[in-house]
């Protein structure tokens, strides 16, 4: 192999070979720059997908925040609501006097003449009758009805207990007593009978047209 | 070239690197790293979320029903107990129905913890219809009055004795329960201060 030979004068080789150098460091500045540079932006993009997912889940987490305060508003309102319907249906009774007026009116056979009606709440079914005043405050489970009549015959009386027996509001009717009677030359019968009406059930009127 | 030329350019390219690091990745990795931690815990607190919509739903249909009960299906309990009022009509009610031997008589208060029961008896004297007619309006009233006992007596009770007359009046005892809440007006004093506070 024949031998290669500089030519080059001392002085422009060492100029060149600077000039190498130079332009090798050059190059490793430039590298290390781009690397530099390359890995920020790749670690930036990575940084912003992942704020981008943070921010959604936020997003979601603020969502069911905002709904679990919604919620709770209307667990409140619904509290609310209900303790008054609640207070209502303790306080007020499940059926009207006016409607156990009304039903009672409805099968009092027409040759039968009521002369007492009394209606009077219990604490408890079949509880013995005070005279006492009854109390507000009482939680009551029976309305006791007195009825007291004057009916030509047993017959009648007894249609008349029928026709209680036939409506669901009225319960446990007891016939007291049955006794003779006279109006002027006729004869007639006295009675006393009672009933009860369930307070702790709640009532819906059906129109006898939708019965079947 | 010359040992302390290759020197300078030596930690040159090493503070460029430092400072490259420093400045531009080592804050951009932590970002990563604490945006890492962040959506886990996100992640776990989204994953014990309900099903939040559906809940509200249902929760907004159950407040619907019972506020539909609340404001249709019963009778209000004024904050007010207004029981001069309530005489006053009761009288022109009884006056329009042509109830006779009439008294009206109110008791002592009865504290019933979350309401409050002033108690009312009402006598009257007139036909049974009359009677049917007051017991109908007292229960028809925008104010729940409860009759807590009722007595309907003919005054002639005995078949001899309702022979020989020909009266048809009743005597009627009405005992009331007339309810109000004294509470009701602090408690939607304080509602409406929240609401106007922000």
């Amino acid at each position: 192999m024949i031998p290669l030979i500089d030519l080059t004068p001392e002085s422009c080789r060492r100029r060149l070979g600077r000039r190498r150098q130079i332009q090798m460091w050059i190059s490793v500045y430039t590298v290390a720059i781009t690397i530099l540079v390359t890995v920020t932006a790749v670690i930036s993009m990575t940084q912003q997908r992942r704020q981008r997912n943070v921010d959604y889940l936020m997003s979601q987490v603020q969502l069911d925040a905002d709904q679990q305060r919604q919620a709770v508003k209307l667990h409140h309102d619904i509290d609310h609501y209900s303790t008054v319907v609640a207070r209502y249906q303790r306080l007020a009774w499940p059926v009207t006097i006016g409607e156990v007026i009304s039903l009672i009116g409805d099968e009092t056979p027409t040759n039968i003449t009521l002369t007492s009606i009394s209606v009077t709440p219990r604490a408890r079914s079949g509880q013995t009758q005070r005279r006492r005043q009854p109390a507000a405050g009482i939680d009551y489970a029976v309305m006791y009805v007195e009825i007291a009549g004057i009916a030509p015959g047993d017959m009648d009386v007894a249609s008349f207990v029928s026709g209680l027996q036939d409506r669901p509001l009225f319960s446990s009717i007891v016939v007291d007593y049955v006794r003779k009677a006279k109006m002027g030359e006729y004869s007639a019968r006295e009675f006393g009978l009672t009933c009860e009406i369930n307070l702790k059930t709640r009532y819906v009127r059906v129109d006898e047209e939708e019965t079947p | 070239m010359k040992e302390p030329m290759r020197l300078w350019f030596a930690v040159g390219l090493v503070v460029i690197v430092a400072l490259g690091m420093l400045a531009g990745v080592m804050p951009r990795i932590n970002g990563v790293k604490r945006l890492n931690v962040e959506a886990t815990s996100l992640a776990d607190r989204a994953s014990h979320a309900d099903n939040g919509a559906a809940e509200l739903e249902r929760l907004l249909t159950n407040l619907e029903e019972v506020k539909q009960t609340a404001e249709h299906g019963i009778v209000d309990i004024p904050y007010e107990n207004d029981m001069a009022g309530l005489i006053r009509d009761l009288t022109s009610q009884l006056d329009q129905l042509g109830m006779t031997e009439r008294s009206i008589t109110t008791g002592k208060t009865d504290d019933l913890k979350d309401t409050l029961s002033a108690p009312m008896s009402v006598t009257m004297k007139g036909s049974f219809l009359g009677v049917v007619a007051v017991i109908d309006w007292l229960e028809s009233l925008p104010r729940l009055v409860r009759i807590l006992r009722l007595t309907i007596n003919a005054p002639h009770r005995t078949a001899e004795e309702r022979l020989s007359t020909n009266d048809n009046q009743v005597e009627a005892e009405l005992l009331l329960n007339v309810f109000y809440d004294a509470g009701r007006l602090e408690a939607m004093e304080i509602e409406a201060a929240s609401k106007e506070s922000p």
